[in-house]
């Protein structure tokens, strides 16, 4: 929490940015934008709102600026692994079995986990704690290993967090608990237990509460973007849709596909952040719970629009799991009120596949290639 | 010198049709450069700046709508806001930093450096399309960034 509040006050003020005018109802108005950078776990995240250039604007602007703080620091104080009493940590502590109490965040995102959980198969596990550490990711090192850790760890990891279906979620007069499974796995004479890492959720869950907190400001134009990972995206201001421009995996600072947003919730996820290499094999951040190992199913990246942050925040890293083909077919089964985009690293180069409607998008990356059509909001591979 | 050599100097004109050639060819060329540098640089206001360390670029700032991109954290530290100013910190590689102050109005400068002549410290400010600030001991160049005529409002 200190980590939160110290960087945000000392990274941001909030700064007028963009005068503009429309007209709404035949009037010209005057709009203006503010902006606000938040620092939180370990990412920065930007709002910007545009309303009319009032003073009750910037002064509801202070003021949400301020909420969205206070929700930042109470999901990083819940879910945080670095933030000694969070409930991530209480439960990751509890012994095999205990039943431990949580707080309505850590209640809300568990139960959100669950149900991705479920509907992918186990693609999206948050369980893979001990092989996300094995493999160098969230460790306070400042480098990444020069080796990889023994298929058998890797085996006994996997049985820890396959056991993540056994986890169970109660609420009992007000109050929140999770239910330790109990597998358990000795490694070296220490018994290790079942333990949680909320990354692939969280910022999600953060981006559904603050869309909230700026509805209920009547804000309808802006946005907030969480570290590029997850964004609540209103409208724009003059154009009434943003342009979106989707980051390409391949070429740092480049881009590979621009579409049309607005009024809706937006998560992605990719292999090229947080990755290093060995003998010429990328091993990322994202963990394939099928194997407990960095995933090397060809999918560079996958994004999802639509329905709830938290949701296709787990839904991308679930859909980098699964590989091309039975994405497509989960994408075709399960997501048919998203919008989804994914990235094939091919041979002969890179693939774009995706349930946009052709002339909804526009393809900007060097080697992509659009290698779907859509029929009946059906994704029909290789048929471009 | 002989007196030879001597007399034929004191008899030999001042300037010859040659030299005089190779002067106006000189001043032609003082003046076509000059017109080519400053009679056409772009005096356009400053839309953007981009900061590049060796290949990349780990910062943008867009004066238009307000909006700052840190595109690489590790090399980036937002040190102060303002309404009117942004001071940012460049980390090239350990131990090495420029200071970059960005006025908010259309002008950017580098205004600490511990590279080793500061170079980029002296460089005049940018405020148009036309500047550049190199610090090439650290690889470091603050340009104008109006690369693309449609820049997307999100990038995810």
């Amino acid at each position: 929490m200190k980590k939160i509040l110290a960087c945000t006050l000392a990274a941001v003020a909030a700064s007028a940015m963009l005068a503009g005018c429309n007209k709404d109802g035949g009037k010209e108005k005057e709009y203006k934008s503010y902006g606000y950078t938040y620092f939180a776990m370990n990412t920065t995240a930007s709002l910007v709102i545009t309303d009319e250039d009032t003073s009750e604007f910037k002064s509801a602007f202070d003021s949400i600026c301020g909420k969205i703080l206070d929700e930042l620091t109470t999901v990083n104080n819940s879910l945080s692994p670095s933030v000694k009493n969070s409930a991530v940590n209480a439960f990751n502590a509890a012994a095999a079995g205990e039943k431990v109490q949580i707080d309505q965040t850590a209640y809300s995102v568990l139960n959100t986990a669950k149900e991705v959980y479920t509907l992918t198969d186990g693609a999206y596990n948050p369980a893979v704690y001990y092989n996300v550490l094995a493999y160098g990711f969230n460790t306070q090192s400042a480098q990444y290993p020069q080796t990889l850790p023994s298929d058998e760890l890797i085996e006994k990891y996997n049985i820890l967090s396959s056991a993540f279906g056994d986890l169970k979620l109660s609420e009992e007069d007000g109050k929140y608990y999770a239910q330790k499974p109990t597998a358990t796995v000795e490694i070296e004479g220490v018994t290790y237990s079942l333990k949680l890492d909320l990354g692939g959720i969280g910022k999600g869950y953060a981006v559904d509460r603050i869309n909230s907190i700026i509805d209920s400001y009547g804000f309808k134009y802006g946005n907030f973007n969480f570290g590029a990972s997850s964004i609540a995206c209103k409208r724009h201001y003059k154009n009434g849709e943003y342009s979106m421009a989707f980051t390409n995996p391949r070429e740092y600072g480049g881009m590979y596909l621009t579409t049309k947003v607005s009024d809706t919730l937006i998560s992605t996820s990719g292999d090229y952040e947080q990755a290093y290499f060995i003998d010429g094999k990328r091993y990322c951040h994202i963990i394939d719970p099928a194997t407990g190992k960095p995933v090397q199913t060809g999918i560079m990246s996958a994004t999802v629009i639509g329905g709830t942050a938290a949701e296709d925040d787990a839904l991308t890293t679930a859909i980098m799991c699964m590989g091309k083909q039975k994405a497509v077919e989960f994408i075709n089964e399960k997501l048919t009120d998203r919008k989804v985009v994914f990235t094939f690293e091919d041979d002969g180069g890179y693939q774009i596949i995706t349930n946009i409607l052709d002339g909804g998008y526009e393809v900007t990356g060097d080697g992509f290639t659009v290698v779907s059509s859509v029929s009946d909001g059906k994704i029909i591979l290789g048929a471009k | 010198m002989s007196l030879k050599k001597i007399e034929q100097v004191k008899t030999d004109k001042g300037f010859k049709i040659w030299d005089i050639l190779i002067y106006a060819l000189i001043a032609i060329t003082v003046v076509a450069l000059f017109i080519s540098v400053f009679a056409t640089r772009d005096k356009s206001p400053l839309k953007g700046i981009r900061v590049v360390v060796v290949n990349d670029t780990v910062f943008e700032y867009d004066f238009e709508s307000g909006e700052q991109n840190v595109l690489d954290s590790s090399r980036v530290e937002i040190a102060e806001e303002t309404s009117d100013s942004l001071k940012i910190i460049i980390k090239p590689n350990k131990d090495e930093y420029n200071t970059v102050l960005i006025n908010k109005s259309g002008s950017v400068k580098i205004t600490e450096a511990n590279c080793r002549r500061r170079d980029c410290v002296y460089t005049s400010e940018i405020k148009d399309n036309s500047g550049v600030i190199f610090c090439l001991s650290h690889a470091v160049k603050i340009e104008p960034y109006d690369v693309q005529l449609d820049p997307p409002d999100i990038i995810m």
